[in-house]
């Protein structure tokens, strides 16, 4: 039971910042809620029991490719117009 | 019009969508189970990995590895003509 | 360079992460994990402490042909440690024998080794891809 409702949550803030990341016009709060949204799905691939995409998620999802936005945008603008 | 189509399109997609997943198979039970039951019953016998998932990817499956890191090398390479290629 | 606190907690940080992916790239016939997120883990510790302190003194050179070595021990690995040729690389290289001590560390056979090379070309890929963007034209 508490793991539906785990998965239940963890589905929730996976839309949400999803919609966050969609729908903000700084980019590097988009960036921090993709990154959100990676972490949350590891999460669910870890309660799925598959921990291997679970540690390849975080560790790619949540850590290089912030790091990589984060280079991007600091070379180019950061608001979006 | 366009609004209308894209309506329509829209709740076809579903209903096919929602046909599909009411008609599809439970979790849990698949159909085919010989390749599985031979991993699981003769990985850690025969290459000593207690990992089974280790023991598909870089010995039962080690091309396909192979495949992923030539991918990856490609990538980096790609990536660096990018950036570090341009004539001085 | 950013600020005191980000580059002393990335300072105080960087051993875990790197330990624990070490760990997860040196246990990888034991545990979950493997070379590709054992690899990643390691270039996402090697990512933070660039962007906290800046890539002065990192050699490009050297993590490009590192890089190509993984992928060539990686490519022989696969060669001769294939399924056909298990015996084979047992007798010639006296590599530890499969059977009986499955779930110490050093058993296995090949699968430690491949799963080190493919760490190790991960980990010097993905970080000299963060290097580039880092460093720009």
């Amino acid at each position: 039971m508490i793991f539906l409702l785990v998965q239940i949550f963890a589905l929730i803030v996976i839309i949400i910042s999803a919609l966050a990341a969609i729908y903000s016009k700084d980019l590097l709060a988009a960036v921090v809620s993709l990154a959100v949204m990676s972490l949350v799905l590891s999460l669910e691939f870890y309660l799925l029991q598959a921990p291997d995409v679970a540690m390849a998620e975080a560790s790619v999802g949540a850590a290089l490719t912030t790091a990589i936005f984060v280079l991007a945008i600091s070379k180019t603008r950061r608001y979006e117009q | 019009m366009n609004k209308l189509v894209a309506a329509l399109s829209l709740v076809i997609i579903l209903t096919v969508l929602a046909l599909a997943a009411v008609d599809l198979h439970p979790l849990g039970n698949p159909a085919h189970t010989e390749m599985d039951t031979y991993f699981l019953n003769n990985a850690q016998t025969e290459l000593g990995a207690n990992s089974v998932v280790a023991a598909i990817v870089f010995d039962y499956r080690g091309f396909d590895t192979l495949g992923e890191a030539t991918v990856l090398f490609t990538a980096v390479t790609g990536v660096l003509m990018v950036f570090w290629g341009r004539v001085k | 360079m950013m600020s005191r606190i980000v580059r002393d907690v990335s300072r105080l940080t960087f051993p875990l992460f790197a330990m624990f992916g070490f760990y997860l790239v040196a246990h990888g016939h034991l545990t979950p994990g493997g070379g590709f997120q054992g690899g990643a883990i390691i270039a996402s510790s090697i990512a933070m402490i660039m962007v906290a302190y800046g890539i002065y003194g990192l050699k490009e050179k050297l993590l490009s042909i590192s890089e190509l070595a993984g992928l060539f021990s990686f490519l022989i690995l696969v060669y001769f440690g294939s399924h056909f040729a298990h015996s084979a690389v047992e007798e010639w290289f006296k590599l530890p024998v499969v059977g009986p001590n499955a779930g110490h560390l050093i058993s296995a056979g090949v699968i430690p080794l491949m799963s080190i090379a493919v760490g190790f070309e991960v980990a010097c890929g993905i970080s000299i891809i963060v290097i580039a963007m880092r460093k720009g034209d």
